[in-house]
C-alpha cells in the first residue's frame, strides 16, 4: 500500500521568489552570465536561472507543489501539529510566544512542533529582529493512494 | 508564456526528488529532477537528470556536491526517475546510469 500526503503551496507570490533569487544570486544578467557563458553545471543556478526567466516573461508563471512519496510524514502529522498548521494558514504569527499563547499551549511543546513540521519542509521559521516568525509553508494537505506524482501539470 | 512547474518530492526525511519543467504552450522546453539527500543540515545534490543546453544527460556528484561526471541520458517521465530513486536510492550516484 502506498500513502501519499501532498500539499499544495497554492498561487506562488512571484514578487517573494524574486525577492529569494535576487538573494541568492547577484542579479538575473549575472546568472545569465554564469549559466549560459560559463557553463556552470551548479543544479540551483540553473534551476533558478529557468525560474527567473519565466518570472520576467510577461504572463510567465511559476506553480508549486509539495509530495511526500512516503508514509512516514503522517507520524508527524498529529492532530496538534494539524490545528497548529491550520491556524498559521488563517491568521498572520509574528513570533512563536503568540502562536503559543493562540494554541493554549506552553512555548516549548509548541516549538518542538513546528521544529518536527520544519523537517519535513512544511513550515518555516523567519528570523525578524529577535523573533522567529512561524509560516506554513502549505495551503492544505490531502491524502491519497492514488498515483499521482509527476502527473503533468494542468492545462494554461 | 513561459509556465514553470515546481515540485519537491519528499522520498524519505533526507532524501527528496527536486523536479522543475518548464513549458511554452503544451511544449516542454526545459526539465531537471535533482536527487538530493540531506547532510549536516544542507540539501546535497547526488544524481540530476535534465535537458540543460538542449542535450537528455545525466550528472552525478561526490559528497560535497561537486560535479563528478557526466553522460547520455534517454529523456524519461518523472514518474520513471521516481522509481528508479525510490529503488536505488544512495546507491544511484555509483551506478552506471545510462543503462537504468
Amino acid at each position: 500500500m502506498r500513502v501519499e500526503v501532498s500539499g499544495s503551496a497554492g498561487p506562488m507570490a512571484a514578487e517573494r521568489e524574486l525577492k529569494a533569487l535576487e538573494g541568492r544570486h547577484e542579479g538575473f544578467d549575472a546568472l545569465r552570465q554564469r549559466v549560459l557563458v560559463g557553463q556552470c553545471s551548479e543544479p540551483v543556478a540553473v534551476d533558478d536561472f529557468v525560474v527567473w526567466k519565466a518570472l520576467r516573461d510577461p504572463g510567465g508563471a511559476l506553480e508549486e507543489r509539495i509530495v511526500f512519496d512516503t508514509p512516514d510524514v503522517v507520524r508527524t502529522l498529529t492532530p496538534r501539529r494539524l490545528e497548529l498548521l491550520e491556524l498559521l494558514r488563517q491568521v498572520d504569527v509574528p513570533s512563536i510566544k503568540d502562536l503559543a499563547i493562540r494554541l493554549r499551549r506552553d512555548y516549548k511543546n509548541t516549538y518542538d512542533d513546528l521544529v518536527a513540521l520544519g523537517a519535513w519542509g512544511l513550515v518555516r521559521l523567519l528570523r525578524e529582529g529577535k523573533n522567529q516568525r512561524p509560516v506554513a509553508l502549505v495551503t492544505g494537505l490531502h491524502v491519497s493512494w492514488e498515483k499521482s506524482v509527476g502527473a503533468s501539470p494542468p492545462a494554461p | 508564456m513561459v509556465r514553470v512547474f515546481r515540485q519537491r518530492i519528499w522520498v524519505r526525511r533526507d532524501e527528496v526528488l527536486d523536479a522543475v519543467e518548464a513549458f511554452d504552450g503544451p511544449r516542454r522546453t526545459f526539465y531537471s529532477y535533482t536527487f538530493r539527500t540531506l547532510r549536516a543540515g544542507t540539501w546535497i545534490p547526488a544524481v540530476r537528470w535534465d535537458n540543460w543546453e538542449g542535450l537528455d544527460h545525466v550528472d552525478r556528484f561526490d559528497e560535497r556536491g561537486i560535479l563528478r561526471d557526466r553522460g547520455p541520458w534517454r529523456d524519461r517521465p518523472l514518474p520513471d526517475v521516481l522509481k528508479l530513486v525510490k529503488a536505488f536510492r544512495r546507491n544511484l550516484p555509483t551506478m552506471d546510469l545510462k543503462e537504468l
